[in-house]
């Protein structure tokens, strides 16, 4: 169907070569995962397929139409559809309906044969019943289905998803995910799905995976078994391939044969683990009650557009207690509450009816909004959205100069602050922000809120969008951070990096605080995550699983590394 | 979230949505024009009434038409001010002197008009733009703007850049609060009564909006070319616009309406 001979690329202004002498075939009706870091050429890929890049050297042929003949540009864009990566950036049309029939409108379909795509699309994506509403009254996962019915509408050959899963939360990404699974099946359509999440890979036929613009690997799941070489390529494992690789357990394509293997290796020696809990404890609880209150919540209620017909309460009764050198996790869905409630701390929502302390400041009576808000350092998903001055110094210091400091106490807190962040400050410092790369700009970003020298920092999902390795630098910068800053609320859907970093977990639904206490003790109650549906910590899950069939697994295994010491033990 | 809402369709399956896009911009501008022709208190009665009347046949809630007003209550509030305050009339006697000032019933009477006529122009728009999708009005516009493609003007280009144009209204008002949100976290202060100040405050905002706003815009058109976007030539539409019979019945309710304007306009009487 698809086939690449020997395409190299490059962009205008740069001398590398982002894709170099790749060859790769792809059959009609298979659902392929093109996997690889940030910059590893797939995004590159995804635009060759359907014309809007043309390679510099080699052909990329569809279908047996060659991209290069322009002639054939419309039949090649209507046989490769492409989904892109944020769903409000291709949108055209208000209206949902409008929309999907956009694409078959623009290539000349009859009016009643246009009704009938746009009715079929948006069947398979499941959002018939949202045809006549408005694009602002989706969700994420719902903005991305219409998205790939808009395309649908085209009647395609082949999907190709660049990263359409990466802005959306859990469920939405799963939403999607179970689409292109039932339009690859039942459609027939030859599904490409570029991701770097192997979780997500998992589903596909095939996973090709990507580095430095060449082809690094290609095959179906047993890739998992090469971690040495994914590690290399800057991708992770699913979490039952880590496993199985770290124990050594071979010939394990997928969680299910996963548990067997355990299962069937523990059943001969019978050890009976239960004992070796509090050995094994590797989060005790830390007793508290001598750290100073860093914020105290009680009875916090939050209504949006008060005394209209469109209230909403956002904010239901919280109480809650972050100690100082706390690292506390704020969990649930979209729309929960969790971003209104940390808005609160930094003064952004004014307070409506409860208390609110935070470290010396009483947000009940008057207070400087400036002596509130270089205490409470904020950085928002995409922090690199609030660049904006000429040079990388100059945007650092805008708090600090906010603050009205000494220019000479300014440039020490930029200077430190941009070491903190792990760049060089004579590189970097009389660059624009945006010739940066995009990992750069985050550093900087959050250069610019440490140069407040906060005592608390809160973060908005600071890993949304980002490829396995940029998580772990980002992550590893917080903690390196929480040194200096002894506290850090971080909202996150990510269950995997709450058990392994916080301390406290804060869980909320429907503007209400439904648990507050550590990790261990809110992700041993499956039911409740499940009726939420929200997501479980993979090591959490899998003991779950193991333990069902019958191994005395201690069930408050949250952490991954926990979870492998435990079996290994078991094993041994 | 805020007024994500203000002056967006809102949907519904009433008369009112159905009736042809084209005849209810004609509409529009006819309600416009009869507005400015309103001679006393007795019409904005009848303008009031069709006004609440369409709101009622078009189930929109009346607290969003009644939303479409708050961007223009200072305007309203402050040239009625100005009106009592200032208004002088050298022939007659004020009614009332308080310190230095004037007071008229006549400038009263004069302000309570204009107030009216401002509140009733954004009125009756608002259901348009609340009955009717983007994409009904932008076919409209491009209709009724036809003739102008005899002069070689792109008109399906401009109404394109127009349905867009309201597309992402509500996604970089979205964007602009979190902008400001952030800046406010970094201590920026937008409250300076200096309007050379704020100009230079609203700076941190406007630039990572004029950015990401360029980004939004490559983003679109690499979105627009994937699905086969080519201009008007050869361009089918889901949608045609027809002219029914609900059509016919409100162009013939909003003459009757119309004519009962001009009645007490020029005092015609026909009995």
């Amino acid at each position: 169907m698809i086939e690449l001979k020997n395409v190299s690329f490059t962009y205008q202004y740069s001398d590398d070569w982002v894709l170099n002498d790749l060859s790769i075939k792809i059959e009609e009706g298979s659902f392929v995962a093109l996997c690889g870091r940030n910059g590893s050429g797939k995004s590159t890929i995804a635009r060759l397929l359907n014309g809007l890049l043309l390679p510099d050297k080699g052909s990329v042929m569809v279908d047996n139409m060659n991209t290069l003949d322009r002639t054939k540009l419309f039949s090649i864009r209507k046989t490769v559809g492409l989904v892109f990566q944020n769903p409000d950036n291709q949108t055209v049309a208000t209206i949902v309906e409008d929309d999907v029939a956009f694409g078959p409108e623009n290539i000349g379909v009859p009016r009643e044969e246009i009704r009938k795509r746009v009715d079929w699309a948006l069947e398979v994506v499941g959002m018939s019943e949202y045809k006549k509403s408005t694009h602002t009254r989706l969700s994420g996962g719902q903005k991305q289905r219409v998205a790939i019915a808009s395309i649908l509408a085209l009647k395609p050959r082949v999907l190709v998803l660049d990263e359409s899963t990466s802005m959306l939360d859990p469920k939405g990404r799963m939403e999607v995910l179970q689409v292109l699974k039932d339009i690859n099946i039942q459609q027939h359509i030859t599904v490409i799905m570029i991701t770097h999440f192997m979780e997500e890979a998992q589903i596909a036929d095939r996973i090709v995976v990507l580095e430095k613009g060449r082809l690094f690997l290609d095959g179906g799941v047993e890739l998992f078994e090469q971690r040495e070489k994914l590690m290399q390529a800057g991708l992770s494992l699913p979490a039952f391939a880590e496993i199985a690789a770290l124990l050594n357990i071979k010939n394990v394509k997928t969680e299910a044969r996963l548990v067997e293997e355990l299962v069937n290796l523990t059943k001969s020696s019978a050890k009976d683990c239960t004992g070796q809990k509090n050995k094994l404890g590797i989060q005790t609880k830390t007793d508290d009650s001598h750290s100073n209150v860093a914020i105290h919540v009680g009875n916090l209620s939050f209504t949006y557009s008060k005394k209209t017909s469109f209230a909403k309460l956002a904010l239901d009764n919280v109480s809650l207690q972050v100690n100082e050198g706390d690292f506390l996790g704020i969990v649930g869905h979209t729309g929960s509450g969790k971003t209104t409630m940390i808005g609160h701390i930094n003064a952004l929502i004014k307070l409506q009816s409860g208390e609110l302390r935070v470290l010396d400041i009483d947000l009940n009576k008057k207070f400087k909004y400036n002596d509130l808000r270089s205490k409470v350092g904020m950085v928002f998903q995409y922090p690199e959205y609030q660049l904006f001055d000429e040079t990388v110094q100059k945007d650092i210091a805008f708090g600090p100069r906010n603050l009205k400091l000494e220019q000479q106490e300014i440039d020490e807190r930029v200077r430190q602050a941009i070491k903190m962040v792990g760049l060089s400050f004579d590189e970097i410092a009389e660059k624009s922000p945006f010739e940066l790369s995009g990992g750069q700009k985050k550093r900087v970003a959050l250069a610019g809120v440490i140069a407040m020298r906060p005592k608390i920092i809160v973060l908005d999902e600071p890993t949304a969008g980002l490829d396995p390795c940029g998580k772990k630098e980002i992550l590893d910068l917080i903690f390196k951070i929480k040194e200096h800053c002894n506290t850090v609320i971080m909202i996150s859907h990510n269950m995997d990096e709450v058990a392994k970093y916080c301390n406290k977990v804060a869980l909320f639904s429907q503007g209400k605080l439904l648990q507050f206490c550590t990790p261990h003790e809110l992700f041993v109650q499956q039911q409740l995550l499940v009726d939420l549906s929200l997501d479980i910590p993979a090591a959490t899950r899998i003991t779950n699983k193991l333990n069902e069939k019958g191994l005395n697994l201690p069930h408050d295994t949250v952490q991954l590394d926990e979870l492998i010491d435990r079996l290994a033990l078991f094993l041994r | 979230m805020r007024d994500a809402t203000f002056g967006q369709y809102y949907p519904s399956n009433s008369v009112v949505h159905k009736i042809d896009p084209r005849l209810k911009i004609l509409m529009v501008i006819a309600y416009i024009t009869m507005v400015f022709e309103v001679p006393n208190f007795w019409g904005f009665l009848v303008v009031s009434v069709f006004v609440l009347f369409a709101t009622i046949i078009s189930r929109v809630p009346i607290g969003s038409v009644l939303r479409s007003v708050r961007p223009i209550m200072y305007l309203i509030i402050f040239t009625s001010v100005i009106t009592v305050i200032f208004y002088t009339d050298k022939t007659s006697v004020p009614d009332w002197i308080w310190w230095k000032f004037n007071f008229y019933k006549k400038s009263i009477y004069n302000a309570a008009f204009m107030a009216c006529r401002l509140l009733l122009l954004v009125l009756g728009p608002s259901i348009l733009t609340l009955t009717t999708t983007p994409v009904q009005l932008t076919d409209g516009l491009e209709w009724l703007f036809a003739p102008l493609k005899l002069v070689k003007f792109p008109v399906h280009t401009m109404v394109l850049i127009m349905s867009i144009a309201l597309r992402f209204i509500p996604t970089l008002m979205e964007e602009t609060d979190k902008i400001i949100n952030a800046q406010k976290a970094r201590c920026a202060n937008f409250d300076s009564k200096n309007i050379f100040k704020k100009a230079k405050a609203m700076l941190p905002v406007l630039i990572p909006l004029f950015v990401s706003s360029f980004k939004r815009a490559d983003q679109l058109a690499e979105a627009l070319d994937s699905r086969c976007y080519n201009g008007a030539k050869g361009r089918t539409r889901m949608k045609k616009l027809q002219f029914g019979i609900i059509d016919l019945m409100g162009a013939l309710f909003f003459v009757v309406f119309f004519l009962s304007i001009l009645i007490l306009k020029y005092q015609w009487i026909f009995f």
